[in-house]
């Protein structure tokens, strides 16, 4: 999901019912007549604003070796896990779901770190990447005698984080729990940002591990958000640089024949087809980029609107068709020209190389 | 540095009147309500007596200020008794696939609600968060943490499989 994405759509068209004009003459007609009563009590302490927050020192008692962990068996669990809810979608399709294979090893960097504290230990795994995309995986495996164990009406265990890079070009996008082994939880964040000359190659990810938690969901009482709680502190700030390999996008240029594409307008709640030319394509195994030059409609292009891919899928060497329900794309619309750019998250890996065309807006573009 | 003159007061208006407005949605969830929480922001402005640093100075006052407001509005026994009429409706504010988005965000708890719309919309980050509103970076992680795994349950039922 693109958060960024959905709040933009919600409020970026609300206004207040109230003009700006009105507001200042109402505003100032009420202070007037305070003046006059001698009543202003307004006079607050100035608030503390965007005050540095205080350093999150890290409560690490070891940091250990590696321990010899399955690095492609870990990203694998992951995209299953992100593809596996799409059985309960009503237009679910068999290979919707990752069914694992991909080699992630080409890629990312096994980190293996380790950081015990009173009642568990946090492992951080691995970690992959393409320019806007980053995924790491860690475990939490709690001591044998704390009470970590399921229990009735609790939610699931889940560690509040939140990752950001250096630059704070990127930053938390989704993370949940990838596998439950007794008392060995898999857990995984992913961080995504603009694609606006911006790569996480040569950046640095900095994680904040801030507690462990988890509690019965309070549906009531809308100040409290559990209404039970068993938390763990943790308090650690990792810095992962990129100075991996990061996945690399390959980029083609689609020839002039055949590059018409349909997109849709979505204008006030309905479908509209903007017309359209595909310029470039570029895949890594994470994500892909598709650049458009619309024919402008006679009523323009107008930023309250959505504009969507149809028909979005790959084709690869074997001619199976590689659909997906992708996990969040942004479009950077040029209204005067028409140019637009779309960069799509995928929720499960492919491999360029394999790709041999691409579908996109009703046209097929073969890829050489 | 920003002195609170009624021309400054205009311009602040004119620049902030929107984000006040949206704060204060994301709290009291009724836009009539929303509209005369901004208004009693923008007095408070008008008659506050210190001056500001920056746009981006007044910018966080106002929210912080917007947040108190409402928090003190939602706690009042009045505003319990009456509650409004368009809580338990759509916001009948502007075209459909925003409205049913919008609908959708407000069923978030409020907390995590108004922690959201900071971080994505407003994109301040989470200590800038902590500092305006007055809380731990953890609580506001928790809250982004907690209303992103709602937000997701509630669009998947709502049919949003991928945002379009």
């Amino acid at each position: 999901m693109n958060y960024n994405k959905i709040f933009n759509k919600a409020f970026s068209s609300l206004t207040p019912i109230t003009k700006n004009k009105e507001i200042c003459s109402n505003v100032m007609e009420r202070a007037k007549k305070m003046n006059e009563k001698k009543k202003i009590t307004f006079k607050r302490p100035l608030a503390v604003v965007i005050a540095a927050a205080a350093t999150i020192a890290a409560a690490t008692i070891s940091v250990g070796a590696a321990t010899g962990w399955d690095f492609n068996g870990a990203f694998d669990s992951l995209f299953k896990k992100n593809t596996e809810w799409m059985k309960t979608s009503p237009d679910y399709q068999e290979n919707d779901i990752y069914e694992g294979g991909f080699d992630f090893s080409k890629y990312g960097k096994e980190l293996d770190l380790h950081y015990t504290f009173d009642d568990y230990t946090l492992s951080i795994k691995g970690v992959i990447a393409d320019e806007t995309t980053a995924y790491i995986v860690y475990d939490v495996v709690f001591d044998k005698d704390y009470d970590y164990k399921e229990k009735k009406d609790y939610t699931n265990w889940e560690m509040i984080s939140l990752i950001e890079t250096t630059d704070k070009a990127m930053h938390t996008n989704d993370g949940d729990i990838i596998s439950v082994d007794d008392n060995r939880f898999t857990f995984y964040q992913m961080a995504t940002g603009s694609t606006e000359n911006k790569t996480l190659a040569g950046n640095t990810l900095v994680v904040d591990f801030y507690r462990l938690s988890r509690g019965i969901e309070n549906s009531v009482d809308c100040d409290a958000l559990y209404s039970e709680e068993q938390t763990l502190d943790c308090g650690l700030t990792v810095e992962i640089p990129v100075d991996f390999p990061i996945y690399e996008p390959r980029a083609l240029t689609v020839s002039e024949e055949n590059s018409k594409a349909n997109l849709i307008d979505w204008k006030n709640g309905k479908e509209f087809e903007v017309e359209a030319k595909l310029e470039t394509i570029s895949i890594s195994p994470l994500s892909c980029d598709f650049s458009f030059m619309t024919v402008i409609p006679a009523d323009g292009l107008s930023k309250g609107d959505g504009y969507g891919l149809d028909d979005f899928y790959f084709t690869d060497t074997s001619g199976k068709q590689i659909e997906f329900h992708v996990n969040s794309y942004s479009v950077d619309v040029d209204y005067e020209t028409g140019a637009m750019r779309y960069h799509v998250r995928l929720n499960k890996p492919i491999d360029p190389d394999n790709i041999v065309s691409a579908t996109v807006g009703g046209t097929t573009i073969e890829l050489k | 540095m920003i002195v609170i003159t009624p021309q400054e007061f205009t311009r602040l208006v004119e620049l902030f009147s929107g984000t006040v407005f949206r704060t204060a949605l994301c709290y009291v969830k009724n836009k009539h309500d929303a509209d005369d929480v901004m208004q009693d922001v923008f007095l408070k402005l008008y008659t506050y007596n210190k001056d500001f640093e920056s746009d981006e100075h007044v910018k966080a006052w106002l929210i912080r200020v917007t947040a108190n407001h409402c928090k003190n509005l939602l706690k009042s026994l009045s505003y319990r008794l009456f509650e409004p009429i368009e809580k338990a409706e759509n916001i009948p504010t502007h075209e459909e696939k925003e409205e049913e988005l919008l609908s959708i965000i407000m069923q978030l708890n409020q907390k995590c609600r108004s922690t959201m719309y900071m971080f994505y919309y407003e994109e301040y980050s989470v200590k800038e968060i902590a500092a305006i509103l007055g809380e731990k970076e953890t609580t506001i992680t928790t809250r982004l943490s907690r209303g992103r795994k709602q937000l997701k349950k509630l669009l998947l039922k709502g049919g949003y499989n991928e945002l379009q």
